[in-house]
């Protein structure tokens, strides 16, 4: 599954998100491009998750802006989502589908090849296969986790957003998501959301949120 | 990826988490054999006015249905999927496959619900074509209507005090017609003009409903 490279840029300016009176997080500002990592850290609260929502068009942040160009072109808001994977451990799953299934489904809402072939790439890669063919509801929570990667790449995404990606992996998973960043590395770009050093390491640039404020 | 083949992807994949979760077929069964020997019970051999029997028809067919229907979308954010959902497919395409879904499932409830509960209330339409004619167009406004009210449920926070202000207003004019037109075929002698009438306004109020939730949909769906 060999991928080109794509000029892909994230700019992330002033943005904040408030829900109701209080402040997830205040004026927040960062960019990633092709070839770069960059990882959000800081406290539980601090909004990692919000933010990488935010960049996802998941949620309308309450000031700033959230600009993202593939091949020199501003994409418009609605079509953000062609371009961004997200893999987060919040993401739910349909407990009586497959793999397949979902996989299936997603390629044929992005419009991507959905041979069986290239799900069972994308399940290898992730190391699910031979599980296919298994509904989700007996997979294990690290087996989830592993889907929502195939999930999240199989529209070859120019950015990859990650949120807590080695979060419910055992070893060899988290090897694969390594695998995966430096994979994606070649191919566009990183935003992760983590507190984990060995997560951090991986990036060029950590971006560090405060504390929850009220 | 085309909008029609988006809306079917959505609808198969609706099918296929259904026909293994019966979440919503289970529920409608419940309510629709409960509610059907409710009524057979109390009615037993009396003969009821054709407005009664019309009004009992559509109590039973409403609460079967929308206790299904309902669960097209609150199912999606319990389980967490709607933001998957969200990331993959573009919101006219899920509008879509969960009207056709709907519809698929409220006319499923209705070739069970309607012909027992006719037995139920000892009422046998002169005209059955035209009877069905009228179910049918009541089937697809309340299926549409249901639709939209149970998408804006599922994604307001405080649902069971929305359910009230959002469903009345939009089901409560549906309901109405469509016992008014019941009432009509259930009559000895059946108004064949009125009749018409009302399934065209049945139809016409669907297709306002969808013209409505296809504008309001996408911000009611993202936000």
């Amino acid at each position: 599954m060999a991928m080109g490279t794509v000029a892909v840029k994230l700019a992330v300016q002033d943005v904040c998100v408030r829900f109701g009176r209080r402040d997830v997080f205040g004026s927040v500002s960062l960019t990633v491009a092709s070839g770069g990592v960059v990882a959000v850290s800081g406290p539980n609260g601090s909004g990692k998750s919000t933010l990488l929502r935010a960049v996802c068009g998941l949620l309308s942040p309450s000031g700033g802006t959230v600009c993202l160009s593939v091949a020199d072109r501003q994409v418009p808001q609605h079509e953000v989502r062609r371009h961004i994977g997200l893999s987060a451990p919040d993401l739910g799953l349909y407990r009586s589908l497959t793999a397949s299934e979902h996989l299936q489904f997603a390629a044929q809402m992005h419009g991507v090849d959905g041979s069986i072939d290239r799900m069972r790439d994308l399940l290898t890669l992730v190391g699910l296969r031979g599980r296919g063919r298994d509904a989700v509801g007996s997979y294990s929570t690290g087996m989830r986790h592993r889907l929502r990667y195939a999930l999240a790449l199989i529209h070859e995404p120019a950015l990859l957003v990650l949120d807590e990606p080695t979060a419910n992996l055992d070893a060899e998973g988290a090897t694969v998501v390594k695998s995966i960043v430096e994979r994606q590395r070649g191919h566009g770009a990183v935003l992760m959301a983590t507190n984990e050093a060995s997560e951090t390491s991986w990036a060029d640039h950590v971006c560090v949120l405060g504390s929850a404020r009220s | 990826m085309g909008l029609l083949a988006g809306a079917f992807a959505v609808l198969r994949k609706e099918l296929q988490t259904e026909l293994r979760d019966r979440a919503a077929l289970n529920a409608t069964l419940l309510f629709s054999v409960a509610g059907l020997a409710i009524v057979a019970y109390g009615v037993g051999p009396a003969v009821l006015p054709a407005v009664v029997q019309s009004a009992l028809l559509w109590v039973v067919l409403f609460f079967a249905a929308f206790s299904g229907l309902a669960h097209v979308f609150t199912h999606e954010e319990e389980a967490g999927t709607s933001s998957l959902l969200r990331l993959t497919a573009d919101a006219h395409a899920v509008y879509l496959g969960k009207l056709l879904f709907n519809l698929l499932l409220t006319v499923l409830i209705a070739l069970i619900t309607v012909p027992a509960g006719l037995v139920a209330v000892s009422a046998s339409p002169d005209r059955p074509w035209v009877f069905a004619a009228v179910a049918l167009s009541g089937v697809l406004a309340l299926a549409t209507s249901a639709t939209v009210v149970a998408a804006i449920i599922a994604r307001a926070q405080g649902r069971g005090a929305l359910f009230g202000a959002v469903g009345l207003p939009l089901l409560l004019p549906v309901l109405l017609i469509a016992v008014d037109a019941t009432k009509n075929t259930l009559e000895p002698e059946m108004i064949p003009g009125l009749a018409m009438r009302e399934i065209v306004g049945l139809c016409a109020f669907a297709v306002m409903v969808i013209a409505a939730s296809w504008l309001v949909f996408p911000a009611v769906w993202e936000e």
